[in-house]
């Protein structure tokens, strides 16, 4: 998981850019609630608190598996905070996406 | 199919048709319609068509082949050729599919018609098909709009809520939720569009992080549905969905939701079909060419996301990965010739991800090379930072400075191969302090690799200047501590340490590091027979009562046991003596570390000292505890730096010699949870020791299982579940039974609060489960009169063996039968015959326990008394001369 696109910071964010990002973060997935997310933010803060701790990741940081350029796409979106409304034009071509798979689907 | 219908609005005959129309009553629209031809042929025509093709599809949908031929016959008479070669193409395929092709092909009309039939349906209490489910949802997203002209009240309320939910979604699609909600709020229950209202709640809640709610809003969804595919698309951690949402949904809903360009859609489509189809350089290309110049890329983004996911350099690499990563790199060395900005940054990518995984297996000569590369790229592609430069440089040296990897002979033996990295390692050192001189951690690699190089020349002046330059920097300080102690610099090294420790008082690490150095210089004072007593006033600050597990050295009652061996002030050795068996734990344990640190020592002990020892072995107050912390001090002391293999096997031998003694049977059912620590401790021992000591320890466990099998029955309910658990251990039964007998431990154990003890009883059983037929230690099979591994051939010192049975070097002849032999000779009295028959069967593994019982047992035909064991004699623990750099 990219700390920078979870934290939704840039590559020269200072290290005071980085606590806020994080302690808004925070705010918004509390650990008590949302565990899952709250672990995923942790982790990012923890590669990214200093400029030493950035540059590291940026450096040596290694994928663990191989993804395709979907389930990278899906990954991305996924992202704690990532996801917004699409818009009404993207949303209803996708709601029709699934209604055309679907009625495929049932006619095979 | 034409939509005439708008013609007939004032025409109440044909409105009547249209009606019959509507609801699917086919016959008696075509029998109207054929009337109203009569009259007018080119006006009602359509209507008479729409009918007949509605009566063909019906019987086509009832499986009525013929009956729809002769429909479809008598309409190719008056209808155009298309709508005939429609039904003509529908009858040639399969029932099933039928009806569903015909809808999808059908568009607008046909959805709103599949809704008025499902709205019908819905009314009459009945179930919806799939497929009219599928063209409902179908009609939402179209933008058809139904005719209402002359409609019935019923289809215009159908209609305004197709609206409404049009509404909602757009709403939902831009964020606005107020204008969604209102949109729905007056959606009925029984409408067919109801799914559509929990849908758009659903997303709503996930958008505005309800995820409660947003998962009760999915979980109401048909797993199979278009609604509940959208919805695991969105929320796949709060939706259930059998199907996945194509990427061709996907794919543009993903970048419109995450705000990255629309643009890029088609070369992730494309890039995922070439994935899917195997071809992944095909996919890395395609995402070159449809996203340059942002992909490939390193900085935080999408593209950053989907070049590490694409590329082959990850930490788990399949044959496939190996293949494609040799052949990106012959490429991009290929076209690295070119000097293109986009494939230099490719370059970039892919070799800094190919090192950063690979770096274990790749040669460190193509390491170093590849990786020098990368700093030069990135120098190149993001300008100058020293920081970075440092950190890569740095990270290069650690690399180098690893041991080297054991190479293989061709007879598969592993060699130890030259170390030859240590000047490029060293190098790398350099330029990572050079590029940043604040580095710390790269400033003490390099003084930890020239250290172990052992170029004190210049490790030492380069010591000396960090800790001026990083005063503060604890693992410098901590390093030039123990430095100067190896070079015998013992008040320069403790200089060094004190001020770390003044860094962080409570790292007993360092306490330890201190009090080594000082018991050092003790030695080194006792050697040249001055005084040591300020020595040993330094150490006392350090000292604890209890330290924790692997810091013993700070021990307080140990280190008075230490002085009262090596003060040479008698008095103040008199006092540490008497402070020490204050202090101890138990006689035995002191005794114990005595008689081991004297070996070490060189010393000699007390003259008192095996009356001492024979009064605490025999106090009836040993707790399986003493044992236990005679076994961990045991540890302790052979796990000191400077102890050779042999002098760490004897540690351990004598420690489990001495348990040996002070298991005492009568006691066995006292303190259970202790016996079962004890076993635990063993069995980790046993793991962890030599070959010549897992022999001794598996004689301690003879010992103990002999008890306990004489005194423990594990069927009996009444007796502790906690012993019958260690019987079990011991018993090495595998069997059913034993699955059975653990089963009602653990309720025992459970019942009677003994946690710990349930657990135990639980992991054994699934051990027994695990391994049918095995078992969890093989003690009873090891020999430990074994010739070949026997514990006593190395012992050089036999003579001096306190505890060394008198019996060992006794006749060693064959005895087929010695149990048998052994009958016979007690029935006979033959004291010389029962000599060699216990010589036998302890060769066979028996203990002398168990020989002791099985004479008493034919001799007197009573029931064992365990008590009766006898205590061998006991010998003073030997001198190792080679102990001479301990402590």
């Amino acid at each position: 998981m990219n700390p920078f696109l979870v934290l939704d910071v840039s590559v020269d964010a200072t290290d005071e850019q980085v606590r806020s990002a994080y302690q808004i973060l925070l705010r918004r997935y509390p650990p008590e609630h949302r565990p899952h997310e709250f672990q995923i933010i942790q982790e990012a803060y923890q590669a990214t608190r200093t400029a030493a701790d950035r540059l590291q990741w940026r450096l040596f940081h290694v994928q663990s598996g191989r993804t395709g350029p979907l389930e990278t796409l899906e990954n991305f979106a996924h992202l704690p905070g990532k996801l917004k409304p699409p818009g009404a034009a993207a949303f209803r071509s996708f709601l029709r996406g699934c209604a055309n798979a679907t009625l495929r689907e049932q006619s095979k | 199919m034409s939509d005439k219908s708008v013609n007939f609005a004032n025409d109440p005959e044909a409105a009547k048709i249209l009606i019959f129309i509507k609801d699917g009553r086919w016959r008696k629209a075509r029998d109207a319609a054929k009337e109203l031809c009569k009259r007018d042929r080119a006006r009602y025509l359509d209507l008479l068509i729409q009918a007949n093709v509605g009566l063909a599809r019906e019987m086509l949908g009832k499986g009525l082949l013929k009956e729809a031929e002769t429909v479809v016959a008598h309409l190719a008479s008056f209808a155009p050729a298309e709508t005939v070669a429609l039904l003509r193409k529908e009858m040639a395929v399969p029932q099933g599919k039928r009806q569903l092709e015909a809808l999808a092909d059908s568009g607008g009309a046909g959805w709103w018609m599949a809704a008025l039939r499902a709205d019908e349906i819905l009314m009459q209490q009945g179930n919806i098909s799939p497929a009219d489910q599928a063209a409902v949802d179908l009609l939402v997203t179209d933008s058809f709009e139904p005719d209402l002209a002359g409609g019935e009240e019923r289809v215009a309320q159908l209609a305004a809520e197709l609206k409404a939910v049009r509404n909602a979604c757009a709403a939902t699609g831009e964020g606005r939720w107020e204008e969604a909600k209102d949109s729905l709020r007056t959606l009925p229950r029984q409408s067919i569009f109801w799914q559509w209202r929990i849908f758009l709640r659903g997303v709503r809640c996930v958008f505005e992080e309800e995820r409660e709610t947003a998962r009760q809003c999915f979980a109401q969804l048909p797993a199979t549905g278009t609604l509940a595919r959208a919805a695991a698309a969105l929320a796949p951690d709060l939706a259930r969905s059998t199907r996945p949402a194509p990427a061709t949904a996907k794919i543009p809903l993903f970048l419109a939701a995450t705000g990255q360009p629309a643009a890029w859609a088609a070369a992730l489509l494309t890039a995922t079909a070439s994935w899917k189809a195997g071809k992944r350089i095909q996919a890395f290309d395609d995402l070159a060419a449809g996203m340059r110049p942002v992909f490939p890329s390193l900085e935080p983004g999408l593209p950053a996301m989907l070049t590490d996911g694409i590329l082959p350099s990850t930490t788990r690499m399949s044959d496939d990965d190996w293949v494609d990563s040799e052949a990106m790199f012959a490429r991009f060395g290929n076209q690295r010739k070119k000097a293109e900005s986009h494939l230099q940054k490719a370059v970039l990518v892919f070799l800094r991800s190919m090192c950063a995984a690979e770096k274990s297996e790749m040669p460190e000569e193509e390491l170093d090379r590849c990786w020098q590369v990368v700093i030069k790229l990135w120098h190149e592609n993001h300008g100058p930072d020293p920081l970075r430069d440092s950190l890569a440089w740095k990270w290069l040296g650690d690399e180098l400075a690893r041991a080297p990897k054991p190479r293989f002979n061709i007879f598969g033996f592993a060699q130890t191969a030259p170390y030859q990295n240590a000047e490029k390692a060293l190098k790398a050192y350099e330029n990572a302090t050079a590029a940043d001189e604040t580095n710390e951690s790269a400033w003490l690699a390099l003084a930890s690799l020239l250290i172990k190089e052992r170029d004190t020349k210049k490790s030492n002046p380069l010591l000396d200047k960090l800790i001026k330059k990083f005063p503060r920097n604890k693992a410098i300080l901590v390093l030039a501590g123990e430095s100067a102690i190896a070079r015998k610099s013992h008040t320069k090294g403790s200089a060094a340490l004190r001020a770390a420790l003044a860094l962080d008082p409570l790292d007993r690490d360092i306490k330890v590091q201190l009090v080594g150095s000082l018991l050092v210089r003790i030695r080194e004072a006792r050697t040249k027979a001055s005084a040591s007593t300020g020595l040993w006033a330094e150490i006392e600050p350090f000292l604890e009562d209890s330290p924790p597990r692997g810091y013993e050295l700070l021990s307080r009652w140990m280190a008075r046991v230490r002085r009262s061996l090596l003060d040479q002030d008698q008095a103040a050795a008199s006092q540490a003596m008497a402070e020490s068996i204050a202090m101890a734990p138990s006689d035995v344990i002191r005794l114990f570390l005595a008689a081991t640190l004297v070996s070490v020592y060189q010393t000699k002990l007390y003259s008192g000292w095996p009356q001492d020892w024979k009064a605490a072995c025999s106090s009836p107050q040993h707790t399986w505890k003493t044992q236990l912390a005679i076994l961990r001090l045991a540890d302790f002391l052979s796990a000191q730096p400077g102890w050779g293999v042999k002098q760490m096997d004897l540690i351990r031998k004598r420690a489990v010699e001495a348990v040996a003694h002070l298991v005492a049977p009568h006691n066995i059912k006292t303190d259970p949870t202790g016996l079962l620590e004890l076993i635990d401790e063993l069995l980790s021992l046993r793991k962890r020791t030599a070959q010549r000591s897992v022999h001794v320890i598996g004689m301690v466990m003879r010992e103990i299982a002999d008890a306990l099998f004489s005194q423990i029955n594990p069927a009996t309910r009444k007796i502790d579940p906690r012993l019958r658990l260690a019987y079990l251990i011991f018993a090495e039964d595998y069997s059913k039974k034993a699955i059975k007998h653990l089963d009602a431990v653990i309720v025992d154990a459970e019942t009677q609060g003994f946690q710990a003890a349930a657990a135990r009883a639980k992991a054994f059983k699934k051990e027994i489960e695990d391994n049918p037929g095995g078992g969890p230690f093989d003690f009873l099979e090891d020999d430990p009169y074994d010739e070949e591994d026997d514990i006593w051939e190395d012992d050089e010192d036999e003579d001096d063996d306190i505890w060394e049975d008198e019996e060992d070097d006794e006749s060693d002849e064959e005895m087929p039968h010695p149990m048998e032999t052994l009958t016979e000779a007690i029935l006979a009295g033959d004291d010389a015959t029962i000599q060699r028959c216990r010589i036998a069967l302890r060769k066979r593994g028996l203990s002398d326990l168990t020989i002791d019982l099985a004479i008493e047992v034919i001799s007197e035909g009573k029931k064992p008394r365990t008590q009766t064991r006898k205590i061998p004699p006991k010998k003073p623990p030997f001198v190792d001369p080679l102990q001479e750099n301990l402590f």
